[in-house]
């Protein structure tokens, strides 16, 4: 059953246009991710209800939402630079949604407690929000979103304005959350990391066009366009008519034109014993860069004109300079025309 | 885990309206304020006392009725003053005739005259105070003001009735004069001409001509005395003017500061240091050929509503009672031959009033300003 | 169409500026201005030599007021020291005194017989006045520098405050110098309120009147407003008049513009976080002796020419030829001959407009900050043009109006009305500035968690703004207090106001009660603006 569905929701902006359907199940983590200026926060606050899609429908839990104003929508959103009500204090913050919405104050207070130990932050109950750290905000500014018991949580980029750790903890804590809540959460990131280690599934978005939705996992492993397979994670894309010394793909296409994307981590490195007659799609490049990561060295080499990563794991088998042959075996290869 | 409580809407003071509104549309716009039904009361009660604000603290004014019978009179503000003849010669107007009398003043009275002149096609005034023999042409020009001859005028020195066409009706006179600080100065000017003596060097303070009546006269003066070549004795006199200040007051402020010996005022000027500081330092200047005359009038407003009441105003400044409180409170001579006060025995009358007419002055004074002003620039 | 309450209540504003300025405006000039006029003003070399002196005037004031800002910001924004909080107060009240009363306070001070000369002609026992200050084009500028230093101090040191320290730290970790660090780092990043305030105190200057002519020394000093006033009153040319202030309000419309434009940008610098702040320190050797000789000169330039006032209103002559004393004569004279009404007016005049300009400033800045950024330029333009307009115009086109529509003016309305006019541009430009650094984020936040219009409105937009009301409140208060143009026109029969006090006792000789009112006057000012400092911040 569709939770959330987003009926050809159009908007056009002078040099941009935005176009999209999608739709959310309840419960579920999902997850719009994209480069910058792709639309994805533009669309978070077209769901938020802050921007007035020319035409399309947002039909949620079977009502249409679409002329509802934001307060009307129960749905309930987390910045990135944590929006806090400066002249309230922690607990004030937090309230402020279920007082809107003439809660017993009984039952307010009880939520405000509850929510303030689940962010780790009883003590601080009182304080004034410019005396927090940025952590600690947004731990606020997710309690308060959720104190209302939105019908969806909208997060938009709420970890980017954190140093690492803090991201990594936070980012936990949000999974944990949204595990404990059963909340339906929309989240709006450009970090793929982020997204495929919280998300349910992802959307990917490009131009204001989703480019495809689906689990991470499928995502990864079998990118629908060209633009998918290149935004998520290390990718090779070549020509198809680049250098390759053996292909079945090409015996198998009729093709002569069109691009081939694989990961690096499938590629095999060939050494001296091995046959490369007993491989397919085997490569040829050049090394021109190889950096440690722990348990695999990254390189980048040049096949032809086409700047190729290759993972090379323990035991390790290149060199800092030199040739490298590897090859590739037909189901990692896509084909893209 | 968040613990979800359930909870329970007070429906009793959950806010009414339905869920669905139109939503106006705007990148950042988010619903309007006051949306809520009781705050509708408010909002109408805002939205009328600030229309009740802007608008409607004019009142239409009312049709001529007889009812309507303030009479209307615009004077400039040192008139109306606290301290000017105003509060003191209205209520006996309106105790001795029983018409209520609105006195306003919309500034000096050259605003007086252009009020008037905008409000020339529906005038609100009946009754124009404070316009002098130098303004004279300009206002009967204008054909703001009605002829009206006072049967009171014969009361009163022909010489001083300076509008033989009866727009206006003279109620005092003065007449400028450099006054000077007898601690300061042993040996007084005597005449225009001793003003230029080198040793008055910034000595002197007078008034602008474009903006302050006693810089017009004394400019008038200098055009009555050296007449075309009035110019030559301007850029002689430059060196010893300190400054030409916008008004009256200020010129004059700065006198009594101490900022220097002499100052374009009026011969009745140290009566009031006599009157009310019973000083005698500061003393009036008579000059050989003779100081110019300010002759102050009022008019009534051609059109006006209250005609009847007017004419009985114009009769009442001539009467004793009005012509009594001039000399303390609006310091000038009245024009009635009356007993004064005996501080006014150091406002000297000088033989010789000099007067230019009023058709030339409406005639030359552009070219006059203009040509003083290139002079006192150089 | 507009169906709900809302939005008609955000019209209110948008009708009262339409009502009171701009339909009265063009309503005189539709009848005024003509093409003939408009290029004989622009081709005669006496009008062109006019505009040249106004705008050179204009300039160099604003020049020299900001200037001197720079290094008073600096002080303000970084030392601590005794009285501070006094010191900053009493510095805003010239910005509101009648320039009748400066004119007053400067002779007292600066004239030939004034108290410097006195003291050093005694000091050196010469027989001339020394100072020779007054009465020339440097006295001009110097009124005008105590007319707008304060406002230029304010805005400038409000920005420095909240330019972040870790820039200028990373800079002077690179090596640069401390003068390349303040090209480089601070300049930039103040520049902004520098311009905005050159820009604004240019407009106040450039339509200067009567301190230009006395304190200037005559004639040789005349700005175009001295001609409008010509025109209009001693011509009956209102036509001409009108003609020439459509050329002045262009030159103020642009700098309006200027300034507006860059006061927008100087609310975008990103407020550093209270961590990264400025501290207050405390003064080091050299830094005292820097502070010390600011401190002296605004005493000199700011605090004396109201000192002085001060000192005269208690001084009386009890008999002819005795000493003088110190005394209340005068304040007692002023009450027994007019009573409290002067000051009672005054305060009844200033709260009520204060009021009403608060309301209708907050609804027409809350209105605005929803709008775009192109669109919001324009709006603040339209709610600040009445003060790149000539009072003696706007007077006459009120009189004009209300005449041509047969509007008879009842009450003390209409002078709120004006006085709310008048003061207007300085509320709302102080509530707009925080609704430009307002998070929206923050109100959407609020919206998407259900808060009503009216609950976001009061519990979280006004305490944002908080320090932007509390600055136009008392801004409105004291200028109303300080205002004389509007309130001689169209204040109600026997209605009296302080300045209006003071202007008429100085039109009847009594200078030494014209200070007494002037003291209550630059009391009064001193008490509202150090209300305000204990109260937040200061911002134009």
């Amino acid at each position: 059953m569709d939770y959330l569905n987003i009926k050809s929701i159009e908007k056009k902006y002078d040099d941009f246009n935005i176009s999209v359907d999608l739709s959310i199940k309840k419960g579920e983590f999902f997850t719009i991710l994209g480069p910058s200026g792709c639309g994805k926060t533009t669309l978070l606050r077209i769901i938020a209800g802050f921007i007035k899609p020319d035409s399309g429908r947002l039909i949620l839990n079977n009502r249409d939402i679409t002329d509802y104003q934001p307060k009307d929508r129960n749905i309930s959103i987390v910045f990135q630079n944590f929006a806090l009500f400066p002249n309230k204090n922690v607990y004030k913050n937090i309230s402020f949604g279920p007082e809107s919405k003439k809660w017993r104050k009984e039952n307010i207070k009880s939520k405000v407690e509850s929510l303030l130990s689940v962010i780790n932050m009883e003590k601080f109950s009182k304080r004034k929000t410019d005396n927090l750290s940025g952590g600690e905000k947004q731990r606020v500014s997710l309690a308060r979103a959720i104190a209302v018991e939105p019908e969806i949580l909208l997060l938009d980029e709420p970890l980017s304005a954190l140093d690492v750790s803090l991201r990594n903890t936070l980012r936990k804590e949000i999974r944990e959350i949204h595990e404990k809540s059963g909340l339906t959460t929309i989240y709006v990131t450009h970090d793929q990391e982020e997204a495929m280690t919280l998300s349910d599934r992802i959307c990917i978005m490009n131009n204001g066009t989703v480019e495809q939705v689906g689990k991470p996992e499928k995502l990864y492993s079998s990118p629908d366009t060209l633009f998918t397979a290149g935004f998520l994670g290390d990718s090779n894309i070549m020509n198809f008519d680049s250098r390759i010394l053996y292909s079945r793909v090409k015996e198998k296409t009729e093709k002569s034109s069109g691009n081939i994307f694989f990961r690096p981590e499938h590629c095999r490195i060939m050494n001296g014993k091995d046959k490369i007659s007993d491989y397919r799609n085997v490569f040829e490049g050049e090394i021109i860069k190889r950096s440690f990561y722990g348990s695999y060295y990254r390189i980048e080499a040049l096949c032809g004109d086409n700047l190729i990563t290759v993972y090379d794991y323990y035991p390790f088998s290149t060199e800092k300079k030199g040739k490298i042959i590897f090859s590739v075996e037909p189901e990692n290869i896509i084909l893209y025309s | 885990m968040p613990e979800i409580i359930p909870y329970e809407p007070d429906l009793d003071n959950a806010s009414g309206g339905s869920l669905i509104t139109i939503y106006p549309g705007n990148i950042h716009e988010y619903s309007l304020l006051f949306r809520e039904k009781k705050m509708k009361k408010f909002s109408l009660l805002l939205i009328a006392s600030a229309l009740m604000i802007s608008l409607l603290s004019c009142e239409k004014k009312q049709p001529v009725s007889e009812e309507a019978k303030n009479l209307v009179i615009y004077a400039y503000d040192s008139f109306v003053s606290e301290w000017g003849p105003g509060p003191k010669v209205i209520p006996l107007f309106e105790q001795k005739y029983g018409i209520k009398v609105e006195i306003k003043s919309p500034g000096d009275a050259g605003q007086v005259l252009s009020t008037a002149i905008l409000e020339k096609d529906s005038p609100s005034a009946d009754i124009l105070i404070g316009i002098d023999n130098n303004m004279l042409s300009k206002a009967v020009d204008s054909g703001i003001l009605s002829v009206y001859k006072s049967p009171e005028l014969v009361k009163i020195d022909k010489t001083l009735v300076f509008d033989p066409t009866n727009h206006l009706t003279p109620y005092d006179y003065g007449y400028f004069s450099i006054i000077y600080n007898s601690s300061k100065i042993s040996d007084p000017p005597e005449s225009l001409e001793d003003l230029l003596k080198p040793e008055y060097e910034k000595s002197i303070i007078l008034m602008d001509p474009r903006t302050s009546s006693p810089g017009l006269g004394f400019m008038l003066w200098t055009v009555r005395v050296f007449g075309d070549s009035f110019t030559d004795y301007w850029s002689k006199l430059s060196r010893n003017i300190l400054t030409i200040t916008d008004g009256w007051d200020s010129g004059y402020g700065l006198f009594v500061n101490g900022e220097a010996p002499m100052v374009l005022s009026y011969t009745t000027s140290p009566a009031y240091h006599m009157e009310y500081e019973e000083s005698e330092q500061y003393k009036a200047t008579i000059f050989k050929r003779g100081n110019y005359m300010q002759i102050e009038g009022a008019g009534i407003v051609e059109n006006c509503r209250n005609r009847k009441s007017a004419e009985l105003f114009i009769d009442f400044i001539l009467s004793e009672d009005f012509q009594k409180e001039i000399p303390l409170t609006n310091w000038m001579f009245p024009v009635r031959d009356i007993k004064l006060p005996d501080s006014y025995s150091t406002a000297l009358k000088p033989e010789t009033g000099l007067l230019l007419d009023s058709k030339i002055i409406n005639n030359n004074l552009d070219r006059w300003t203009d040509k003083w002003l290139e002079t006192v620039n150089k | 169409m507009i169906k709900k309450p809302a939005e008609l209540i955000t019209l209110i504003p948008f009708l009262f500026i339409l009502l009171a300025f701009y339909i009265p405006l063009f309503n005189l000039f539709a009848t005024g201005v003509s093409f003939q006029d408009l290029k004989e003003f622009l081709s005669k070399e006496y009008y062109i030599r006019i505009f040249i002196f106004t705008l050179k005037q204009a300039f160099l004031s604003s020049l020299f007021s900001v200037i001197p800002a720079i290094a008073g910001g600096y002080i303000l924004s970084h030392y601590s020291f005794r009285f501070k909080k006094i010191i900053k107060a009493v510095t805003a009240v010239p910005f509101v005194l009648p320039p009748i009363l400066v004119v007053l306070g400067f002779v007292l001070l600066f004239g030939n017989n004034g108290l410097l000369n006195r003291m050093l002609m005694r000091l050196l026992s010469l027989d001339e006045p020394p100072l020779k200050i007054l009465y020339s084009f440097r006295a001009i500028i110097l009124a005008h520098v105590f007319f707008n230093f304060p406002l230029a101090v304010r805005l400038i040191s409000s920005t420095w405050e909240k330019i972040s320290v870790s820039v200028v730290e990373a800079a002077r970790s690179l090596g640069a110098g401390r003068l390349r660090v303040f090209r480089e780092a601070v300049l930039p990043q103040l520049l902004p309120s520098i311009l905005a305030s050159f820009s604004l105190i240019f407009i106040l200057c450039f339509m200067s009147f009567s301190i230009i002519l006395v304190l200037g020394g005559g004639p040789k000093n005349s700005t175009v407003e001295v001609e409008i006033y010509r025109l209009a009153r001693i011509n009956f040319n209102i036509p001409g008049a009108c003609s020439l202030a459509v050329i002045q309000s262009a030159v103020s419309f642009i700098f309006l513009f200027i300034y507006t434009f860059f006061q927008k940008k100087n609310s975008n610098i990103i407020p550093a976080n209270s961590m990264d702040c400025l501290s207050e320190k405390k003064a080091t050797k050299i830094s005292a002796v820097f502070i010390t000789v600011f401190l002296i000169l605004l005493f000199i330039i700011i605090i004396l020419p109201m000192g002085v006032i001060i000192a005269e209103s208690f001084k009386y002559k009890v008999s002819r030829g005795s000493e003088t004393v110190f005394s209340l004569y005068w304040y007692k004279k002023s009450f027994s001959e007019i009573g409290f009404r002067p000051v009672r007016n005054s305060l009844f005049i200033a709260s009520v407009n204060t009021l009403i300009s608060v309301i209708l400033a907050l609804i027409a800045a809350s209105y605005s900050s929803r709008n775009r950024s192109a669109i919001q330029l324009i709006i603040e333009v339209f709610f600040t043009m009445s003060l790149g307009v000539s009072s003696i115009i706007l007077s006459l086109s009120y009189i004009k109006f209300m005449n041509d529509f047969s509007l008879k003016p009842v009450g003390w309305l209409p002078l709120v009305a004006a006085h709310t006019l008048a003061f207007l541009p300085f509320v709302f430009k102080s509530i707009s500035i925080f609704y430009d650094k307002m998070d929206r984020t923050i109100i959407e936040s609020a919206m998407s968690l259900g808060g009503s219009g009216k609950r976001i409105f009061f519990s979280i937009e006004i305490p944002m703004v908080k320090n932007g009301l509390f600055t136009g409140a008392v801004l409105a208060f004291a200028l109303s207090m300080g205002e004389i143009n509007a309130t001689l026109m169209i204040a109600p029969e026997n209605f009296i106001t302080i300045p209006i006090a003071i202007y008429r006792l100085i039109g009847s000789y009594n200078f030494f009660q014209a200070c007494a009112m002037g003291t209550i006057l630059i009391v009064t000012s001193a008490v509202s603006f150090l209300v305000l400092d204990r109260a937040g911040t200061f911002e134009i």
